[in-house]
């Protein structure tokens, strides 16, 4: 267990960054509209970076509901994980 | 115990049906919000699915497939039937105006959506595994950091990390 905790640490972000960053992405995963003044504000000391990533994660989360709303029924697990994609069925 | 063994004991009273339940709960969640996406109509859909798989459990042949495949394929038919609910449900119309399914997509549109989805696709091929398990696992399929964590034998602070790499490199494909 936790033998891929050593090579985690590459984001260069800081664990005060990284809790935010994972709060915000829980509350897009849950289908909240959360404001990333906010959540910035949680971190004060974080850099442009961190803005810029909260931003990317809005982006992906609404790219994910258009792709939802495109293929009704469809696991989207299944269409973007390669390893489903070349799996046999 | 085997999953068609365990339906065998619950067809014949030997066990109680929310011991299978219990076992397949969190993976017809999973499976539901790969599908449908957010909101608070999971926890309903899932017991949707249970409901529905009780009902039919006497058809359930182990000789066809596994009992998660069976189990699948309910929630498959499940998640269509909400979202076709969804889409011409009066409540929706808002939140439908700029998300609108195929049906109403011209070919201009569908060919759009194809290439946003093979440029993410593509993007999400080129991640490293263990990016591409975080990002998948908690963007797609719903999963909380413990759950991906515990998942990826890692701790939660390391499948944060492995995301964040995920997102900031999938950035360029959005």
């Amino acid at each position: 267990m936790m033998n891929q905790c050593k090579a985690a640490s590459g984001s260069g972000l800081t664990e005060e960054e990284l809790v935010v960053y994972g709060d915000f992405a829980d509350a897009l995963r849950d289908g909240k509209n959360p404001v990333i003044e906010e959540y910035l504000k949680r971190a004060p000391e974080a850099g442009a970076r961190l803005r810029r990533l909260l931003e990317t994660e809005t982006r992906l989360y609404a790219e994910l509901a258009k792709l939802r709303a495109e293929y009704p029924g469809v696991d989207l697990a299944r269409l973007l994980d390669p390893d489903w994609r070349g799996r046999k069925k | 115990m085997r999953d068609s063994d365990l339906v065998g004991r619950i067809r014949s009273g030997e066990t109680d049906y929310a011991v299978l339940m219990d076992d397949f709960r969190q993976q017809v969640h999973r499976w539901l919000y790969a599908m449908v996406g957010p909101g608070s109509d999971l926890e309903e859909l899932t017991e949707c699915v249970f409901i529905r798989a009780y009902s039919r459990l006497g058809r359930f042949d182990p000789t066809k497939g596994s009992f998660s495949t069976w189990l699948h394929t309910i929630t498959h038919n499940v998640a269509v039937s909400f979202i076709r609910h969804r889409n011409i449900a009066p409540e929706s119309l808002d939140a439908m105006t700029e998300e609108q399914g195929p049906a109403s997509a011209g070919p201009a549109e569908l060919h759009e959506a194809k290439v946003r989805r093979e440029r993410l696709q593509q993007a999400i091929d080129k991640l490293d595994p263990l990016k591409r398990h975080a990002f998948l696992g908690h963007h797609v399929r719903g999963l909380t950091w413990d759950d991906l964590a515990l998942e990826m034998h890692c701790c939660e602070h390391s499948a944060r990390n492995w995301s964040a790499m995920a997102a900031e490199e999938l950035r360029a494909a959005l």
